[in-house]
């Protein structure tokens, strides 16, 4: 590893020190980047006459260190340890410790031209170092980068808070996420995108976990009884001949029970029903007639009492049906009462903790044809039938509706009929060339001039 | 390797694979002690009750406007009853009653209903069927942010149900809510021990056929203090710590009288 000892300081280094507002020794070497802390979380979660004391939050990060290593060397207790067959805790979980290693550590190309630090050089600016979504960056971006902690992802073909597949991820990674700042890295080659899919995972999975020994330290007042052992238990998960796992793990075996889910992912995949409308996207000129049905039946569906579209969508689709609310990420932190206010004086102290400043979030405007979980009709079927994870978009499907035509819509549930879907579906991708969604064009014989 | 030079407690965990915990929660079998007992009492808001915000209607007028919505975060009664105070049994086993058994299974209705969820705090056990039910004529829908259960947020089409099983005890009440109304805010507190309790409008709890001569750790909690750890009871003050409270109840009933609750808790 000699070529770790002189690693060049790339530029994310020096702007993570900038950050970190200490004003101090900046310029003649950053302190090294670490993972912060989770204190918004801690300061929600402790009780007023007994907050997490000093000792026990550093229990927590040494449990953390010890299991996630630190963003240097994810790997940090590879190979140690009396026994022989010693494993890395990161092995045991299942990560691919290539990957994890290509992804991790400063940003530098080798001799051979390979290039490590990954997720430095292209992920940290915006989602930061410990992947909270707080980069040097991000206050300047709308909506703001995700924060991986809380393991929720809204864009996703699995249904409602399942966790996203490796395909999901990648998919997000190569095709980025038009109308934000989340560009495309499809000009990466496979494997920097393999790796950076397992990178993010593995911060996603080690901020889970932080939130989890949180919540119990702050209710129990000590770690649990069974230490690191009790904490990290029941890995490697059994899986079985598909690659699933075969039985989930107690809530207390934390890392396992997160990396359950993860690895559960594909058996909660959403499989739209066979649509019997022609398609938006596919329509041709003998489609046409029933193509406009579907979307006159889509039309109606959004303004209807089931499905209440138009509530926050708008009576005109432009996104402005209700502006008040606020993502997940947002109202756990800055929690707004029933008028949607929040208090200026808990909001001072989440800021000062670190909490990007509140913004409410905004529901779609669905004139402009850009769709931030991708354009094809099924990930529009998708949104709609599972909802947006993370933010007010409720699910018109259930979770036993997944299986496509293989289960009866008797047996699928939800609040509309799947095939119904497909229209609504039909609808949304007419919007933007409804005329009301062109740009006005210039009226003629004036005479104007462009500046 | 300069990073061992940091503080780590933990050998490095290279056990781990072999260490599985199997914890049980489940109820011990029934045995021993059939002899039970019965813990009531009274929440007071100690202190001039806040006058409940009225609600801003920006939603659905025709039908949510013609309800007095008040907010609900702290609700006061005529005489001072504390409302929505939830009282649970931390022992991870408890000897329960076998009368639950009976109930193991029963459906409890969650009812979005003149636009607010009714109960506002509803207890539920792991096992039974939490049916989310919308009684309004118009959509409203369910988000549970949980936290060992999964999450979720689905419609209620007018007249429309869903139905929820938990598998999982939560530590704490989750909050459920509805993002149409988005006054529309509420509780579930879901645990495999059937000992919950709730006070009502009066203030009032009450949690029958608990085990006598068993120790038993009651937790206290309230959505906007959090914690109930700053109460006075028969002139006294008393310090729950992160809300809770020990106690070993002879066969019989206990009352614990006025439990005045600070309202410094609620500022």
């Amino acid at each position: 590893m000699s070529i770790r000892k002189h690693p060049p300081r790339p530029w994310p280094l020096l702007v993570l020190a900038l950050t970190l507002g200490s004003g101090v020794a900046v310029g003649c070497g950053s302190s090294e980047p670490y993972f912060r802390a989770n204190l918004t979380e801690m300061r929600l979660r402790e009780s007023r006459d007994e907050p997490i004391s000093p000792e026990l939050q550093s229990e927590i990060s040494n449990v953390l260190l010890s299991l996630f290593g630190d963003p240097d060397a994810p790997d940090i207790f590879a190979g140690q340890g009396v026994a022989a067959e010693a494993k890395a805790p990161l092995e045991a979980f299942g990560f691919d410790l290539a990957k994890l290693q290509l992804a991790a550590g400063p940003a530098f190309s080798d001799q051979t031209g390979k290039q490590h630090g990954l997720y430095r050089l292209h992920c940290a600016h915006c989602h930061g170092v410990s992947g909270d979504g707080n980069g040097p960056t991000a206050p300047f971006l709308n909506p703001y980068p995700r924060d991986y902690r809380q393991g929720k992802y809204k864009f996703k073909s699995t249904f409602g808070d399942a966790k996203p597949t490796d395909d999901d991820l990648k998919r997000i990674l190569k095709d980025g996420i038009p109308g934000t700042a989340m560009p495309s890295f499809v000009l990466l080659p496979d494997n920097e995108i393999d790796a950076l899919v397992e990178y993010v995972k593995y911060l996603s999975v080690r901020g889970e976990t932080e939130i989890r020994l949180i919540e119990y330290v702050a209710d129990e007042g000590e770690m649990p009884e069974g230490g690191i052992a009790e904490i990290a238990g029941g890995v490697p998960l059994q899986l079985d001949d598909d690659g699933l796992p075969e039985a989930e793990p107690e809530y207390e075996n934390v890392v396992a029970s997160i990396l359950y889910k993860w690895a559960a992912a594909p058996t909660r995949i959403v499989q739209p029903v066979v649509p019997t409308v022609p398609l938006n996207s596919q329509s041709s000129g003998k489609d046409a007639e029933a193509l406009a049905a579907s979307i006159e039946r889509g039309r109606k569906l959004f303004f209807s009492a089931e499905t209440k579209c138009a509530s926050c969508h708008g009576d005109a689709a432009l996104g402005d049906g209700e502006t008040t609310n606020f993502d997940d990420w947002t109202k756990a932190v800055f929690q707004p009462d029933a008028n949607m206010q929040i208090e200026a004086a808990h909001a001072a102290e989440m800021l000062a903790l670190g909490a990007l400043p509140v913004r409410n979030i905004r529901p779609r405007n669905l004139r402009q044809g850009i769709y931030r979980g991708g354009r094809r009709p099924i990930d529009i079927y998708r949104r709609i039938f599972s909802g947006i994870n993370g933010s007010p978009m409720p699910a018109q499907g259930s979770e036993a509706g997944i299986a496509g035509d293989n289960v009866s819509d008797d047996e699928a549930g939800g609040s509309v009929r799947r095939q119904k879907i497909w229209d609504l579906v039909n609808y949304v991708l007419s919007l933007p060339y409804e005329p009301l969604s062109q740009p006005p064009r210039p009226v003629e014989g004036y005479d104007i001039t462009l500046r | 390797m300069t990073f061992l030079s940091r503080p780590v407690r933990y050998p490095p965990p290279f056990i781990l694979t072999a260490i599985v915990i199997a914890v049980s929660i489940l109820a011990l079998p029934a045995g021993s002690s059939a002899e039970w007992a019965t813990l009531s009492g009274r929440f007071v808001y100690d202190g001039a009750p806040p006058v409940a915000n009225k609600i801003t209607v920006t939603k659905d007028l025709e039908v949510c406007g013609k309800f007095d919505l008040k907010a609900e975060a702290i609700r006061v009664g005529a005489d001072g009853g504390l409302a929505s105070v939830v009282v649970w049994v931390r022992n991870k086993t408890v000897n329960a009653h076998p009368d639950f058994a009976k109930t193991a299974q029963d459906q409890i209705v969650f009812d979005n209903k003149e636009c607010r969820f009714t109960p506002h705090v509803e207890a539920i056990r792991t096992g039974q069927t939490l049916r989310l039910k919308n009684s309004d004529s118009v959509a409203h829908n369910s988000q549970a942010l949980t936290s060992a259960n999964p999450q979720f947020n689905v419609n209620l089409p007018p007249g429309g149900h869903h139905d929820v099983i938990f598998t999982k005890s939560e530590r704490l009440p989750v909050p459920i809510s509805c993002a149409i109304h988005p006054w529309m805010k509420g509780y579930l507190i879901i645990k495999d021990n059937p000992y919950m309790a709730v006070s009502g409008e009066d203030g009032k709890f009450s949690m029958e056929n608990l085990p006598a001569g068993t120790e038993l750790e009651f937790q206290v909690w309230h959505e906007t203090s959090g914690y109930v750890d700053d109460v006075k009871s028969g002139g006294q003050k008393l310090s729950w710590k992160r809300g809770r409270f020990e106690k070993t109840l002879s066969p019989g009933d206990h009352d614990l009288g006025d439990i005045l609750v600070s309202s410094a808790l609620f500022q």
